[in-house]
């Protein structure tokens, strides 16, 4: 993970709440971020480039969120042209979502970890925040293991 | 962190919208597309609060509850509370 800027890839089907977030976080936080509207696309992106953060939407067309993690984590195994930090420690998994926290379970995976639930449900700031805060604790954790 | 705030005219596209969509769930109402009301207030629960519309957040809401119980008294109910907030909405 670069400590400049954090890539960040978001699997959000709800292109007008993606791009505002998108807007949001690259203007107060430094780190760049990369939309997938639809899991199979965040599969071919995820395959292509690797992620500091992923931001996960629960409902999404065709798979639901922990099916998209479990699918990228599989597939992992099987793209030869898979960035190799992919395999250097397990990527936050922030789901953002109007579904309860409660209907969003994450089973674990080799690539990927549980980092937290952000209601949809709530204005802008109060997400960005909780982003911001999950961001930064992971970070910290990280600079921790160096 | 910086502060941001949604541009004014991000929000009023956004309630543009929502007029389209307004009309779209009428029609899916119609032709008892229920799955149609679903999806859709699914995301209008989760996008209202953050462009400043809590109380549509909570329309949305039980538009999703009462497509899952194919419920059309309460849901046409609730298109008339949809549009009377939309009406309500100002910009200055």
């Amino acid at each position: 993970m670069t400590r400049n800027t954090t890539k960040i890839l978001m699997i959000e089907d709800d292109i007008e709440m993606a791009q505002i977030i998108k807007s949001a976080l690259e203007q107060t936080m430094p780190c760049t971020v990369r939309i997938a509207p639809e899991p199979f696309e965040a599969l071919n992106l995820m395959s292509d480039h690797f992620y500091d953060f992923i931001i996960l939407d629960w409902q999404l067309p065709f798979l639901n969120g922990n099916e998209t993690i479990e699918t990228a984590d599989r597939s992992f195994k099987y793209e030869p042209r898979l960035p190799v930090k992919w395999d250097t420690g397990k990527v936050p998994v922030i789901i953002l979502s109007a579904s309860a926290e409660s209907q969003c379970h994450l089973e674990k995976t080799n690539h990927f970890k549980y980092s937290g639930h952000i209601s949809k449900q709530q204005p802008l700031r109060n997400i960005l925040f909780s982003l911001a805060e999950i961001v930064e604790n992971e970070n910290s954790l990280l600079r921790k293991s160096a | 962190m910086k502060n941001y705030e949604i541009p004014v005219e991000l929000i009023q596209k956004y309630v543009e919208r929502r007029w389209v969509d307004l009309k779209n769930c009428r029609d899916a109402l119609a032709t008892d597309d229920f799955l149609f009301l679903m999806k859709f207030a699914h995301q209008m629960k989760g996008n209202a609060g953050t462009y400043g519309f809590p109380e549509l957040g909570v329309i949305a809401e039980k538009i999703e509850f009462f497509s899952k119980e194919k419920n059309k008294t309460e849901l046409n109910i609730l298109m008339d509370q949809f549009l009377k907030y939309l009406e309500h909405i100002k910009f200055d």
